[in-house]
């Protein structure tokens, strides 16, 4: 199992009318899309809508989705699309200049940055959320940033980092999760009031 | 007492949300239809996102979540897969071709055996056309070399005989 299949199972959720497995699609890919999206719209407060505007879409598209491609590289050429149709909706110069792509569908350009999202309090919260990040990782024990470094960053199995750290399994479920729970508390200050459950979710 | 169990019920779901994420474990997306369960998936995945690159160290504006499932609410379910209406027509199309063909194979195929009285008559037709008659002796002349097999035996049928 991996990344692809978990999407896939969520995917044939919604292709069976589940619309609460879509809301995870969107919690989990919402960040990288509206990265993706303030590449090519300038203006802050009209990112959002066209992020709540491709999703849609998917939405609509999603009985058409075959797997042949990992849903992220769907989802983001239905971005794509749904940004250069507003942009020539609304007349503007497209912006695409810096973006590239590379297989998987992932984006980057030499000039990332924290602006393009850029109000203010925008860019305070990335700052913010990024450095209690940073600060919550140096706090943790070495086995649990170990584990959860080879997981989010080398993207390995529970079972290659049980070898690599030389324990069980379990116990590098039992480190990540630790970890993550970590960090998790520490966010929680910053993420604030739309973390709170009777309001956002 | 309760309190304690809802902790417990809490961190073990906070532990398969965790292997969830990491495809460790079968998702079951019912389980994380709750605010609690959607707020720590999405915690997961924001740490996840930061570790990789800071540039995903976004926090959405209020309620933008909120925004996107409520226009995914007013939209109509999906209850399957679509498949383009073309297509649909082309595979029915294709399944009555093949159903038309088998029936056809076997009629042809079955014909000579319910068919001798019409034979005799076919034969004396054949026999009192006067063009045909060269041609009668010749298919006659094959008989015994084609044998009665029943592909054979329609071979000399008066269709085929009257090319």
């Amino acid at each position: 199992m991996n990344q692809r299949d978990v999407d896939a199972a969520l995917v044939a959720r919604v292709q069976r009318g589940d619309k609460r497995a879509f809301d995870l699609l969107v919690l989990k890919y919402q960040r990288k899309i509206m990265r993706l999206l303030s590449r090519m719209i300038r203006d802050p407060s009209e990112i959002e809508d066209v992020t709540q505007e491709a999703f849609i879409k998917a939405y609509r598209a999603i009985g058409q989705f075959r797997g042949e491609s990992a849903f992220y590289t769907w989802l983001y050429r239905i971005a794509i699309n749904t940004a250069r149709n507003w942009q020539a909706a609304n007349g503007r110069r497209p912006n695409t200049s810096s973006v590239m792509e590379n297989e998987d569908g992932e984006t980057f350009d030499g000039i990332d940055n924290l602006t393009d999202i850029s109000t203010p309090e925008s860019m305070l919260a990335s700052r913010q959320i990024a450095e209690t990040v940073n600060a919550a990782m140096q706090a943790l024990p070495e086995e649990l940033r170990t584990a959860i470094l080879l997981r989010e960053i080398e993207g390995m199995s529970y079972e290659d980092i049980a070898q690599s750290m030389a324990c069980p399994i379990g116990t590098v479920r039992s480190r990540i999760f630790r970890a993550r729970e970590a960090i998790a508390a520490q966010l929680k200050t910053v993420l604030g009031d739309d973390h709170d459950p009777d309001r956002r979710w | 007492m309760q309190a304690r169990q809802q902790q417990e019920h809490e961190a073990s779901l906070e532990a398969s949300i965790s292997a969830w994420i990491d495809a460790e474990a079968d998702i079951r997306p019912e389980d994380l239809d709750t605010p609690y369960g959607r707020r720590v998936w999405d915690t997961y995945h924001l740490i996840g996102d930061v570790l990789r690159s800071e540039d995903l160290a976004i926090k959405p504006s209020d309620f933008l979540y909120a925004r996107i499932s409520r226009a995914i609410d007013e939209e109509p379910p999906i209850v399957a897969p679509r498949v383009p209406p073309i297509r649909r027509f082309a595979r029915a199309g294709v399944s009555g071709l093949a159903v038309a063909a088998a029936v056809a194979a076997v009629a042809w195929v079955a014909m000579p055996y319910f068919t001798t009285g019409d034979q005799v008559v076919m034969h004396a037709q054949l026999q009192a056309a006067p063009e045909a008659e060269g041609l009668y002796d010749y298919v006659a002349a094959h008989h015994d070399i084609t044998g009665v097999g029943p592909v054979r035996q329609v071979s000399f049928e008066p269709g085929g005989g009257s090319r």
